[in-house]
């Protein structure tokens, strides 16, 4: 290029990219960008700010929606927003572009003054975050009081393409008293998919379930509206002071969220004044009381059923009659308690909560003639009139004739008697004394600590004798002690022979013999081995043996010889006075170690 | 001098055994005095002569608390009368033959009672004991652990037999493998219920409605309600509550003062004390 230098072109170049690539303000992240304006930046609390957002997005696809900054929330009403939409598409160089444009558009009203930073964001499809500018606003004056929902009224202005209306039918009750709760969704362009995403909080409340309202149209500030039914609620507040209900929030589509107000209820106690004793706090409404039997005519002893009923309208799951009245001449067990919980109306055909809840008594007169089941009170305060009243069943009499079968009957396993009335004569009388037989406590000596103890025992001891063994095979006494040990172990396999043979005879001499030879053997020593019974008892003789027990050897060995070698070999008798001998031998020579 | 000193330490002689002679005498008086209140059906006035003799008798005696469960069932209590019923067939009690068959007839006629209670007011009770429950109480007795103990030590015996007597192997195994069989089959049993007793101890419900919480806490919900008299397993501890189950597998947690252990033994002073007859009514809260 004439006149241009090598180092002005690269600046040129450089500073080309820099002012594409960052100075932009709209910087997308990927091919999105979003960028807010506000008609003005200085206002008084109360003042109507137009706040715009306005979303781009390069290429296909829908632009995200914008999310508002937490403070809008926080320090502003919000009405909208209404969506204005753009598609604009160019070729370059045979390459077509698109570029679509949504602009969302809120007006926002300061609830308090400050000073506001009011960018927003979205989200693009690779989850980056892509900020808008942040234009500041500046609010002065008094900040407004929280706007609370009227009465059962309609909105008195739009607030925007759609929102939650919640209303009560009185912001001021008693406690007890019942609260008429509706919550609806204004919609001015149709909307797919609006969903309750928060229901609003009732503390301190009792609710019961109303019937949702039907759909219509409505006009709010001269725009049409649709009105979809959202929830219906009678509350009851349990206490005193100023209760709220929680504001609700709804999900529009798959992203936009919408916020009802709150509604703060006074409720005052009950008047102290005029308050009867046996009333309940429950018992807010209006009700009537009823009782029936099922007969008037029963033989005594036999039962009849006592249905006490209060209806009317109010919380019936927890109203209450005052306490049941002594029945003379009756036995009265517990009740069953049944409660429907019906939707009644009012006067101006508003839904409200009532019901009926029934008492049934099993009845048993004792005795017989005319008895009378006396009334039955209930006690309420009546909130519309504001005071306290009362209703009361009437008396019903009946009539008890004598009985003829026994006294007390159990039908279909009817409630069970009251305390003390039972026949006395159903339990065993206590056992009569002036003194207390006494005993002496039996110790259990096998505790279980014991017992486990012993348990373990078992198997410890099985295992100590393998690891024994083990131990011993590895590191055991010398060979002689081994052969000794195995010697003893032969012998006793000798004599178990000998004493199994002792009936039958069958090698039971040879085996006798054999024990002998082999006892004699180790008693003479190595040199014992292989040598002739003359010689064996000669060394024995050698080795310090007693002379009458080698005389009792000798003799053992002459008669096994001759029973085995000699036609005569004995009785069963025999043999066992043989074995006898032997073993007494073995033990008083002391041969006998290990093998008896 | 001394004939002064022998006389005091004969004073203190006798006034050092007086103690023991007054406390048995008292017990006594307590029985009979209650005694004499039940035959009039003075029925609270039994129960607390009977009770004050529980406190001064520590051990179990069974036909004391046969006595206190049977006028706690003429008084309508079935929670208490239903726990010292069945205390006074407990074998460290020292039952004779004759309050064993007492307290059963009492214990099945309040046992009636309470199942009629508990449908009417849709409280929940245990199950009758049935077969199953008399097989545990019979594997717990102390004769199944010294069978299974016997039989350990009959195996070992057999065992070392079997060893030294190789040629009787045949005739040993067989006497072997039954002492293991006996061994493990009854230590096993003994055992498992052993430990269902120290795991989770049985109780008596007192009262006569308790109202089950779904967590320790007077203000916690209320899962369900119990009939007093039900029979119940404590599975775990909390500060002043405790968690029972019934046999069907319904839990939850009471008052651990609304509760009668049957494990101990031991009677406590002041244990399962009646309440004052202004706070009889059911315990909900």
């Amino acid at each position: 290029m004439p006149g241009v230098t090598r180092r002005q072109f690269v600046v040129s170049l450089a500073t080309l990219v820099w002012v594409a690539g960052v100075a932009s303000p709209v910087r997308a992240a990927g091919r999105t960008g979003v960028k807010v304006s506000l008609d003005r930046d200085r206002v008084q609390v109360g003042a109507r700010i137009t706040y715009v957002v306005e979303v781009t997005r390069e290429g296909a696809g829908t632009p995200p929606d914008p999310v508002l900054p937490a403070i809008l929330g926080e320090a502003f009403r919000i009405e909208g927003p209404f969506v204005g939409s753009s598609v604009k598409s160019i070729f370059i160089q045979g390459r077509a572009s698109r570029t679509a444009s949504f602009t969302h558009t809120y007006t926002i009203t300061p609830l308090k003054p400050g000073e506001f930073r009011l960018g927003a964001h979205i989200v693009d499809d690779g989850g980056s975050k892509v900020s808008s500018n942040d234009p500041l606003l500046v609010v002065s004056g008094e900040p407004l009081p929280a706007k609370t929902t009227p009465e059962g009224g309609k909105p008195s202005e739009a607030r925007g393409e759609v929102f939650l209306w919640g209303t009560v039918d009185k912001t001021q009750a008693y406690v007890g008293e019942q609260i008429v709760y509706a919550l609806e969704v204004y919609e001015r362009t149709r909307f797919m998919n609006i969903g309750l995403r928060t229901l609003p909080t009732f503390k301190d409340f009792w609710t019961e379930e109303l019937p949702e309202g039907e759909r219509r149209n409505e006009l709010v500030d001269g725009i049409p509206y649709r009105v979809h039914p959202g929830i219906g609620r009678a509350l009851f507040p349990q206490r005193a002071g100023t209760l709220g209900v929680g504001s609700a929030e709804a999900t529009v589509g798959l992203r936009r969220r919408v916020t009802g107000d709150a509604i703060t209820i006074t409720v005052q106690p009950l008047p102290a004044q005029g308050q009867p004793s046996e009333f309940v706090a429950n018992n807010v409404g209006r009700y009537s009381i009823e009782a029936r039997v099922d007969r008037n005519r029963v033989e005594q002893g036999q039962p009849l059923t006592l249905s006490v009923s209060v209806d009317g309208v109010g919380n019936v799951r927890v109203v209450e009659p005052d306490r049941w009245p002594v029945m003379d001449g009756m036995r009265r067990y517990d009740p069953k308690i049944d409660t429907i919980v019906e939707i009644r109306s009012d006067g101006d055909g508003r839904p409200l909560v009532g019901g009926k809840r029934t008492y049934e008594f099993l009845i048993i007169p004792d005795r017989v003639g005319k008895v009378t089941i006396p009334v039955h009170k209930l006690h309420f305060f009546d909130p519309t009139r504001e005071r306290y009243d009362s209703v009361e069943t009437a008396p019903i009499e009946i009539d008890v004739v004598a009985g003829t079968g026994p006294g007390l009957v159990e039908t279909q396993g009817r409630p069970s008697a009251e305390k003390g009335t039972e026949n006395a004569s159903d339990l065993r009388p206590p056992v009569s004394g002036d003194t207390l037989p006494r005993h002496v406590p039996r110790r259990i000596w096998l505790t279980p600590g014991r017992w486990i103890a012993g348990m373990t025992a078992v198997p410890t001891i099985v295992a100590a004798a393998f690891v024994g063994r083990i131990v011993a095979r590895k590191v055991g006494g010398d060979d002689a002690a081994r052969i000794r040990a195995q010697n003893r172990a032969r012998r006793r396999e000798l004599l178990d022979d000998a004493r199994e043979a002792v009936d039958g005879g069958d090698g039971f001499h040879a085996t006798m013999s054999q024990l002998l030879q082999d006892v004699a053997v180790e008693r003479a020593g190595s040199e014992g081995v292989g040598l002739t019974r003359p010689a064996l008892l000669g060394l024995l003789a050698d080795r310090g043996m007693d002379e009458s027990k080698l005389d009792r050897l000798r003799r053992l060995l002459d008669r096994c010889d001759a029973a085995r070698f000699g036609s005569e070999t004995g009785d069963a008798a025999a043999r066992r006075q043989l074995l006898d001998e032997t073993l007494s031998f073995l033990r008083d020579s002391g041969l006998g170690k290990g093998v008896i | 001098m001394k004939a002064r000193l022998g006389a005091q330490c004969l004073v203190v002689v006798v006034l050092g055994g007086g103690p023991a002679t007054v406390r048995a005498d008292a017990v006594d008086d307590a029985y009979a005095a209650g005694n004499q209140a039940a035959a009039v059906q003075d029925w609270d006035a039994a129960v607390a002569h009977y009770q004050r003799a529980t406190q001064l008798l520590p051990q179990l005696n069974s036909t004391l608390a046969y006595n206190l469960g049977t006028v706690h069932g003429q008084a309508g209590d079935l929670g208490r009368s239903t726990y010292w019923l069945r205390r006074s067939l407990d074998t460290r009690g020292g039952p004779t033959s004759q309050v064993v068959d007492l307290a059963h007839a009492n214990l099945a006629e309040v046992r009636r009672r309470a199942e009629l209670a508990a449908i009417a007011s849709n409280a929940q009770i245990d199950r009758p004991a049935n077969w199953w429950d008399v097989l545990l109480d019979a594997l717990r007795a102390p004769w199944v652990g010294w069978a299974s103990l016997i039989a350990g030590l009959g195996l070992l015996i057999v065992w070392g037999l079997e060893r030294r007597r190789p040629g009787r192997r045949g005739a040993l195994q067989a006497v072997l493998v039954g002492f293991g069989l006996a061994y493990f089959a009854l230590g096993l049993l003994h055992g498992l219920a052993l430990r269902a007793d120290s795991v989770a101890p049985a109780a008596i419900v007192l009262g006569d409605r308790v109202d089950v919480r779904s967590r320790p806490g007077r203000h916690a919900d209320s899962a369900f309600t119990i009939q007093g008299g039900a029979r119940v397993r404590i599975f775990d501890h909390s500060p002043g509550w405790q968690q029972v189950r019934l046999p069907g597998g319904l839990a939850g947690w009471v008052p651990e003062d609304v509760l009668g252990d049957l494990s101990s033994g031991r009677v406590r002073a002041g244990e399962v004390a009646s309440p004052q007859p202004d706070t009889k009514k059911t315990e909900s809260d």
